[in-house]
Order: C-alpha cells, then sequence, then structure tokens
C-alpha cells in the first residue's frame, strides 16, 4: 500500500473519536438520504395497492356496445388483459332506483369473493344476481335467496334468480357508481358497456395505443366519439404521465428532489467540517510529507483516500439504519387506523435502483465535502505547515476589545471573545449549523401546531361523532328518532337544520366597528343564517352559557360576527332593538315570509363553529320555533349522534338504507395523517439536530486540542486552572447566546409566516416552548462541550504541552 | 558546475510600515562535494536562505539553480518531486512523522516516489547512523539523538544532490550535536554528498569548508577555511 495511504489509515486509527465523529457524520448523510428514497418507494407501492383495491388496475376505459368492438379487443395484442362492465339503472314496481352492475368472467375473477358475499354465493351468470339485503328488504320484503326478481328498462325487462346478499358497497372511485346487486353480463343485450383494459407496455405507448383504440371503435361503433377515461393516480404511480400533467405524483417527485437537495446541502457543510477538522489536524504530518517531496497530488489523494474509507465504513451501517427506522416507523404507521381502513399495509420496500442512486448521491456528497479541504491542503506551504501556522488569519483589529467591554467583562471573558473572534468562519460555522437546527426544530413545532389547531381540533359546540342527513318532515324525523333510540349505541344526540337564508335590518351601532358596508346588500337588508336545534339541546346551550331559557321564541346569536377575516364584537348587550324586519324573501314564488316574532335575543360567548360564518350573521333558535316557520321548500336536518362505537353504528344505519357520515372517523384520519406527517418531519428534524450537535462538538473539541499549548502557556504564567475553565465556558456560552440572538428572531419571522399561510381567527403567538426546549438543548450541547473540554485540561501537563510539538 | 547556484535571491514579508526584507539580493555559488556553514545571529536570514534554497518557501525575487535546474520556474508537482529527489532537508525539530516507524520515516521520500526500497543502502545507512535494531520503533521511543539520526538518514536516503540542516544540533546536548556532526560529515564524504549547515555554534562552523556569515538578509563574508 502506497506511504502515504497507509499513514492516513493509521492517522484514523490512532485518532478513534475524530474518526467516529466524521463516520457518524456520514452515516447520518446516507441515513437520510436513503430514508427518503425507501419512504418514497415504499409509499408509491403502497398506493399503488389502494388504488388497486379502490379503483382497479386498469390503465384506461373506454365505453362500447358492438361484438365487433369487443372482437376488436380480444384480438389486440398490445393488451394484457381487459374486463367489460355496465352500471345501469333499472325500475322494480315503485322504485327506479335499482342499480345493477354487470361484469363479465374477467371482473367476477378479480372480485376478491370473500369480502364480497355475506350469504349465498355471487352469480355465475346473466340470469342470476346476488343483491344488498337492505335494499332487498326496502323493495321487496317477501324476497329472498332462490327467488326470483324482473326489473324493467324502458324497453324490456329482465328476471334473475335471487343467489345471495353482497355486502355493502361504497364507492371511492368518482368514475364509478354505487349499485345495489351484480350479474353477468350479456351481450346480446344492445347496450353500451365500459372496457377497461390493461397494456402489456407500462410506459407513454399507453396514451398512443389508448387513442388508436378510440378511434378504431368509434369507427367499429360508427359513432363520432367514445368515451375515453384513464386510471390517471393508477399510471402516475407508475410513472407514466400525461403531457402536460399537472399529477400531484409530479409534485411529489419535486418536493422530494428539493427534501434531497436539502439534505445533500446541509451533509456537505456538516461533513466538510468533520474532514476540514481532520485534515487540520494532519496539515502538520502532510507538511512533512511535502517537505521530503510529496507533491500536492499526492497530498490531496490522501484526503480523498480519508473520504473513501470512512464511506466505506460508513454506507453499509448508513443504509442499515435506515431500513430499520423505517421499518419501525412503518409498523407503528400501520397500526393506525387510517392505514388499516385502507385493507393493505406499508412494506419497507428496498429496490436496488433507488440503493443505487443514494450511493451515487452519498458519493457526490463526501466528494463535494473533500474538495475545500483537499484544495486548502494541497496549497499550504510547507513552512506554514511544519510551523502549524495554518490558524484562520484575522486581522488584528478584528481582535480588538472596545473601551466598555474591557471595563465591563473580566480578562477571562475577553479572552474568550479573543478566541471565539479568531475562530472566523470557522465559528460562523458552528452558529449556522445551530440556528439552522434551532429555526427548523421551531418551524417544524409551529407547523404542526397549526395544522392542529385548524385541521384537527373542533371548536363544535358539542362534539359529535356520527352526521346524518334526512327529510325535513316529521314522519322521517320520528322514525329516525326510533331508530336512534332503540340503538345501544348511541350516547346522545341532537338535531339542526341546515341553513335558512333570512334578511333582516341590522342598528349597526351595537357593534365596536362600523361594518355596515362590508355585511349590507345593496337594499340595505344584511344576510341571516338561521340554525335550529332541537329544543333541549337549545336549552342546554343557554344553561351553559348563563342565559334564562324564555321559551321557543329565543334567539341567541354569537358574541362576535366575522368580517373581513377578523372578529368584530359588540360594544353593549343586545336587546330586540338589534334587528328588526326579520323575514325569508321567497324569489321563486315571488314572495315575502314573515317570521313570528321572536321575544328575546341574547349572545353566547362560547364558541361554536355554527355562529360563524364569514360575513353572515347566524341565529339559533328552538326546532319548535324553526317549525312555525312557513317554508316553501322542503328542506333537511342535520343529526348529530355521538356514539363512542361510531363504526359500528354507521353499519347500522346503512341496513337501513340511511347515509351516516362518520365524522370520529374523518377526524382521527386527519389527526392519524398530521401524525404521520409530524413522525417523518419530526424524524427529519431530530436527524438533523443530531448533525448540528456532533458537529459543534466535534469542532470545540478540535478548537480546544489545539490550544493546549497556549492554555500550558497561560498556566505556566500564573493563570488558575479555574480561571481557564471560566475562560472556555464563557466561550461556550458565546456560542450559545449568539445562536439565540440570531436564532430567535428568525425562528419568530418564520413562525409568523407560517400563520399567515393559514386563514385563521386565532391570534398570532410564538409556540414558548419550542424556545424553551431550544434554549436548554443548546445550553446542554455547550456545556457538554465545556465539560468534555475539561477533561483535557485537567490531565494536561504544563511542560509537556510546552515541549510538544505535535 | 556549481552544483548550486544563488542569484540575487530576495524575500520580503509584510507590507508597508510591517515589510521586513528577510533575504536581500543574496548570491554565492556552491561546488559538489562542499561543506559549508552559514552562521549568523537570530533573525539575519540564514534559515529563509536555506529553506529558499531547499525548495520549502517561495522567493520575492531572484533565482536559484540545482544542477543547472532553476527549482523555482517548475511547478508545484515537479517542485514537490525536485524536493523528493535532490534535495534532503534536516530540521532542528527532527519533524518525524510520529505513526510511522524508524524505517518508515527513512525511507518516505524513495515510498514516495514509488519505488522499491534499496534495502542495502537502507541496512547502510542503518548501521552508519547507529540505528540498527531500532528500525521498528517509533519515534516517541527514540531520544533526541536518535530522532536526529533519523532525520538524516530519511535526507540521505535518496541520495540527493544537497543536504540541508538548519540547526540539526540546536536540540540537543552537546554529546548527542557532536555526533550528530560527525555523521553528518562522515556520511557527506562516504557519499560524496554537498553539504549546508546553518548554525549559531561556531565550533560546528569551524569543522566546514567554507563559512559563509549573512547579517540583516546580506552575505556579510563569504571565507574558505579548509
Amino acid at each position: 500500500m502506497k506511504i502515504i495511504n497507509k499513514l492516513t489509515l493509521r492517522y484514523l486509527k490512532q485518532n478513534k473519536k475524530r474518526t467516529i465523529f466524521t463516520i457518524l457524520s456520514i452515516v447520518l448523510s446516507i441515513t437520510m438520504i436513503n430514508a427518503v428514497g425507501i419512504s418514497l418507494n415504499s409509499a408509491m407501492k403502497f398506493y399503488q395497492k389502494v388504488i388497486e383495491i379502490n379503483q382497479g388496475n386498469y390503465h384506461y376505459q373506454l365505453t362500447a356496445g358492438k361484438k365487433e368492438s369487443f372482437d376488436y379487443i380480444k384480438k389486440d395484442n398490445q393488451i394484457q388483459s381487459y374486463y367489460i362492465t355496465n352500471t345501469k339503472e333499472y325500475n322494480y314496481k315503485n322504485h327506479s332506483d335499482f342499480v345493477l352492475k354487470r361484469g363479465d368472467l374477467t371482473y367476477f375473477k378479480n372480485r376478491n369473493k370473500n369480502k364480497d358475499i355475506e350469504k349465498g354465493r355471487l352469480p355465475e351468470n346473466s340470469k342470476e344476481l346476488a343483491i344488498l339485503k337492505p335494499y332487498l328488504k326496502e323493495i321487496d320484503p317477501s324476497k329472498n335467496i332462490g327467488d326470483f326478481i324482473t326489473i324493467k328498462d324502458d324497453k324490456k325487462s329482465y328476471t334473475f334468480k335471487i343467489v345471495g346478499f353482497i355486502k355493502g358497497y361504497e364507492t371511492t372511485n368518482s368514475y364509478e357508481r354505487s349499485y345495489n346487486a351484480v350479474s353477468y353480463i350479456d351481450l346480446a343485450n344492445k347496450e353500451l358497456y365500459t372496457i377497461s383494459i390493461t397494456d402489456k407496455d407500462v410506459s407513454k405507448n399507453i396514451f398512443t395505443h389508448a387513442f388508436e383504440l378510440q378511434k378504431k371503435i368509434c369507427e367499429l361503433e360508427n359513432v363520432e366519439s367514445v368515451r375515453l377515461s384513464y386510471n390517471s393516480s393508477y399510471l402516475a404511480i407508475q410513472n407514466v404521465f400525461e403531457e402536460n400533467s399537472n399529477s400531484i405524483f409530479l409534485m411529489i417527485y419535486r418536493l422530494v428532489a428539493i427534501i434531497l437537495a436539502i439534505i445533500m446541502i446541509a451533509s456537505v457543510i456538516i461533513i466538510y467540517q468533520a474532514f476540514n477538522l481532520s485534515t487540520n489536524d494532519r496539515v502538520q504530518y502532510l507538511g512533512m510529507l511535502a517537505s521530503v517531496g510529496a507533491t500536492p497530488i499526492q497530498k490531496k489523494k490522501s484526503v480523498y483516500f480519508e473520504g473513501l474509507i470512512l464511506m466505506i465504513i460508513s454506507l453499509p451501517i448508513g443504509l442499515l439504519l435506515s431500513y430499520i427506522g423505517l421499518f419501525i416507523t412503518f409498523n407503528f404507521i400501520n397500526s393506525l387506523d387510517i392505514i388499516l381502513n385502507t385493507g393493505t399495509t406499508i412494506h419497507t420496500i428496498v429496490s436496488l435502483q433507488f440503493t443505487l442512486i443514494t450511493i451515487a448521491l452519498s458519493v457526490i456528497t463526501v466528494f463535494i465535502s473533500l474538495i475545500l479541504p483537499a484544495r486548502k491542503l494541497s496549497k499550504i506551504s510547507v513552512l506554514d505547515a511544519l510551523k502549524k501556522s495554518d490558524e484562520i488569519k484575522v486581522k488584528s483589529k478584528k481582535l480588538k476589545m472596545n473601551f466598555l467591554s474591557r471595563k465591563i467583562f473580566n480578562y477571562q471573558y475577553q479572552l474568550a471573545i479573543k478566541n471565539y473572534k479568531r475562530q472566523g468562519r470557522r465559528a460562523k460555522g458552528i452558529i449556522l449549523s445551530l440556528v439552522l437546527s434551532m429555526v427548523l426544530f421551531i418551524s417544524i413545532f409551529s407547523f404542526s401546531n397549526l395544522m392542529h389547531q385548524e385541521i384537527v381540533s373542533s371548536n363544535a359546540y358539542d362534539l359529535y361523532d356520527v352526521n346524518v342527513n334526512i327529510a325535513d318532515e316529521k314522519k322521517e324525523i320520528d322514525k329516525f328518532k326510533n331508530i336512534l333510540k332503540k340503538n345501544d349505541k348511541v350516547e346522545g344526540y341532537y338535531y339542526k337544520s341546515l341553513d335558512y337564508n333570512f334578511v333582516a335590518e341590522f342598528d349597526f351601532n351595537y357593534f365596536e366597528e362600523d361594518i355596515k358596508d362590508s355585511v349590507s346588500n345593496i337594499d340595505g337588508s344584511v344576510g341571516v343564517a338561521v340554525k335550529a336545534i332541537d329544543d333541549k339541546s337549545f336549552e342546554k346551550i343557554c344553561k351553559d352559557n348563563d342565559i334564562e331559557f324564555k321559551g321557543i321564541y329565543q334567539v341567541l346569536v354569537s358574541d362576535y360576527i366575522r368580517v373581513n377575516g377578523k372578529k368584530v364584537s359588540y360594544k353593549k348587550d343586545i336587546d330586540k332593538d338589534f334587528i328588526k324586519n326579520l323575514k325569508y324573501e321567497d324569489c321563486e314564488n315571488n314572495k315575502v315570509i314573515k317570521i313570528p316574532d321572536f321575544e328575546s335575543i341574547n349572545y353566547v360567548s362560547k364558541d361554536t363553529y355554527y355562529l360563524n360564518q364569514e360575513g353572515w350573521i347566524t341565529f339559533i333558535v328552538p326546532m319548535s320555533y324553526y317549525q312555525k316557520i312557513e317554508k316553501p321548500t322542503v328542506s333537511c336536518v342535520d343529526f348529530d349522534i355521538k356514539a363512542t362505537k361510531h363504526q359500528e353504528l354507521c353499519k347500522d344505519l346503512k341496513k337501513y338504507g340511511y347515509y351516516p357520515f362518520d365524522y370520529a372517523q374523518n377526524t382521527q384520519d386527519n389527526r392519524q395523517a398530521v401524525l404521520i406527517v409530524q413522525i417523518f418531519m419530526g424524524g427529519f428534524t431530530c436527524l438533523v439536530i443530531i448533525f448540528s450537535i456532533l458537529n459543534i462538538v466535534n469542532m470545540m473539541n478540535a478548537s480546544i486540542d489545539k490550544r493546549q499549548k497556549e492554555f500550558a502557556m497561560l498556566l505556566s504564567v500564573g493563570t488558575s486552572p479555574t480561571g481557564i475553565k471560566k475562560m472556555i465556558l464563557y466561550e461556550s456560552f458565546i456560542y450559545g447566546f449568539k445562536t439565540l440572538l440570531y436564532g430567535v428572531p428568525i425562528s419568530i419571522f418564520i413562525e409568523w409566516i407560517l400563520y399567515k399561510q393559514i386563514n385563521t381567527l386565532n391570534s398570532f403567538h410564538i409556540s414558548i416552548f419550542a424556545y424553551i426546549v431550544s434554549f436548554v438543548v443548546i445550553m446542554f450541547v455547550m456545556l457538554l462541550t465545556f465539560k468534555m473540554s475539561l477533561k483535557k485540561i485537567d490531565k494536561q501537563n504544563i511542560i509537556e504541552s510546552l515541549k510538544d510539538d505535535m | 558546475m556549481a552544483i548550486l547556484e544563488v542569484k540575487n535571491l530576495t524575500k520580503v514579508y509584510g507590507e508597508g510600515e510591517n515589510k521586513v526584507v528577510a533575504l536581500d539580493h543574496v548570491s554565492f555559488h556552491v561546488e559538489k562535494g562542499e561543506f559549508i556553514a552559514i552562521v549568523g545571529s537570530s533573525g539575519s536570514g540564514k534559515s529563509t536562505l536555506l529553506h529558499l534554497i531547499g525548495g520549502v518557501d517561495k522567493p520575492t525575487s531572484g533565482e536559484v539553480f540545482v544542477n543547472g535546474v532553476n527549482v523555482y520556474k517548475q511547478s508545484e508537482e515537479n517542485l514537490a518531486i525536485f524536493r523528493r529527489r535532490e534535495v534532503g532537508l534536516i530540521y532542528q525539530f527532527y519533524n518525524l512523522i510520529p505513526i510511522l516507524t524508524v524505517e518508515e520515516n527513512m525511507t518516505l521520500p524513495v515510498l514516495l516516489d514509488n519505488r522499491k526500497v534499496d534495502k542495502k543502502r537502507l541496512n547502510e545507512l542503518l548501521k552508519v547512523l547507529m540505528l540498527e535494531g531500532r528500525s521498528h520503533h517509533l519515534p516517541k521511543e527514540l531520544s533526541g539523538g536518535q530522532q536526529q539520526r533519523v532525520s538524516i538518514g530519511r535526507a540521505l536516503m535518496n541520495g540527493p544532490s544537497l543536504v540541508l540542516a538548519d540547526e540539526p544540533t540546536g536540540n540537543l546536548d552537546s554529546k548527542n550535536s557532536k555526533e550528530v556532526i560527525d555523521l553528518l560529515k562522515l556520511t557527506q564524504k562516504m557519499y560524496n554528498q554537498t553539504l549546508i549547515v546553518i548554525t549559531h555554534d561556531e565550533r560546528i562552523a569551524m569543522q566546514a569548508d567554507r563559512v559563509i556569515v549573512i547579517e540583516d538578509g546580506k552575505i556579510k563574508k563569504d571565507e574558505v577555511i579548509r
């Protein structure tokens, strides 16, 4: 082995701590880069499975009706597979909503029989069907499995034998309709069918082929056009994009590229500093080598050789760590409902392609980090290297202390400031990485908080779990109330009307600001949204707000109105004079419906989302009052139900033919989505913070190492060991103080920018907790480096240090 | 032909008020096989002169020719090769690489040249320098005198045209100092080496063939004494 390489290896072994620090920096970099690659690959594969489950694995769909078209498709050798379906509405007795989905053999082969059938079996020919049991009970309770059923369309009747009951179906595919029954297609029926096609060549050629097929089918069908639609998400996940596509995946790829670039830049800065320290230490060795004839290229190569060795050690560790970290993370994420409900799980998938990309990017990162140290080393003169005069050259006037500082600060502190200043760019590098970590941590903390407040937390007066919308007819309301009464999963409920738009005239003197122009219509009237809530719940709202319940002709309003994004409050208590001429304008029938006069009005201070629409005044009234209003059209009421077992309640209600919205599940899904994002962002931030801590500990250690002789000299002229320790402590705190000095205003500024991006009524406030944590961590890091430095000084022998040249 | 020719060599440090002229238009030549002592008080410019001859520093102006080759007209790469092959430098503080053994330190110039080590020459040098049995020791396991002998061995390993020694006995006691100078003289005669030694010790200077006295960056006296 060449002597310079031998020397490099021995140096690395001799300076284990420094070598380990450098390896850790490279390992962290590789871990982050590989984690991005694995996450992207795993997420794409997961999403591909989700699409296949929900939408299907076809590439595009065409419509056709003639045998010639189907024969043509059958013979097309560019097609890997296809299936034919048809969804249509039929009539059965008085019901016009009998939706039958027909499929061919391939379609039924792809259906998961176990998940599909509740009782009986799937149909095996076009004379059989399987149906939703609740729907059958609704349209014809006398029918069961084994019976025959005849449905009609405009042209003819179709008789089927009922062979099974299928489970409830909810489509997440906007191109698919929900259906009540399934059967086989009968191509003899001259109907239009949808053909879902998967091509063999998964590339941009799909678009050309689909277009050609479309043209051919138009010809065969003798029509001007047939519907052609792409399974865009499914294609995009396989990196097949249409021209001028603005697919979200392209955005994701761009985002990933940006994240990788940020990781690489941060890595280059940190790894560069690690190698810079290492090469600084070796300056004298390499100076000696230069004095005996080592060329600049040989010196440079020694730096690259060091990089190569450390890369070889770090690469497998980094790759393994990222895999293990993501494996644990994905295992946790797979336990969340938001993933469980997809019907599939995320696997940690390592692909050769992404691994090779990771290796290439890591090599490039390390190589870039080495360029400057290698160049610096090759340019340093032999004499400078031998004299160890490789310190950052700072002009003497920069080291001068002003008169005031000299008077205020003691000598140790003055020395600490000078030592800090003499580090020059190195000190700035430390401050930069600490500020970066602090700002990143606070930004992500703030962002998570804002997301949590706006998306996840609810200001609803009474949180509910399930929402059901039914017709505003007494018969329907009573029927539904009866169903809820009998269901043991229902813990409580209330119901309210949807917004009903009224107008009125207001006395704007009641408001703190003049908002007349902002909320008034041209004729001077103001829109009023009237919401009714069941009488019992209305009474509860009054009680909770210390308002006397005065009967059904009582109106509640929020204690502020939202105008142009801000809250405008009342300057005095409101009373009946606040509002006049409340009426409903039935523009369709050209009449004005007057509302029975209300008797009292109060405002509520407990925030409720019902009352805060932008630019509107919203009233809450008891349902009994609401039902006295002569409404021209049939409206709906919302039942908001509390149920811990919300998923099961929804299943029960669906059996009755209702369409419940599982709000609790939706909120939980949102919370879990936020949690997943927080996990990844938090993980990324932690790695960056670890990076920075490693960096500063490494650099402070190196700085102390280099100054052993200085400390020995100070000790020899009478400075006490306590004095030296104080000097280093002050120096540590200068770094901490400077970090906070720059980091705090930058963080506040970024928090303010994030706050402005989110349209929220909450006032701006800084995340004090995050600043406290940052301060504690920075001080901890400073004290840690201080402690480590102290050990070296305690061990020091004055004379040995003064004599020591290396 | 002179093995070394120095023409109007000047070295200036700093600018303006802080300007220091370390060497001021120095010129002289050296024949092959000469033993020259350069003497002068501290700050006179003798070390600067030696470093410029050895190619480890850059002059402000002037030229240095070794074996007819203009040292400072070469590229950085060729200058390093020049230091490796044509010059053997010995420092006051040895400047050995602490993590290389005696043998590795001595053979550095050869190894940097990617050539095979001449074992015979190595063993000969180890014997002459009384380092037999120490070849696998690290510098920290040697005395000051032994370390300086390793440094001499390193300087001689490649058979350079010039051996330049900057206060080689400055860090040694009198016994070791005498030993080192005797060895330098011996190896100079054995290998017909041209030897230039910087010293402030008159006794060492008197052992040279020629003494050059430097003062304030100029040659004050250039006297052949032997």
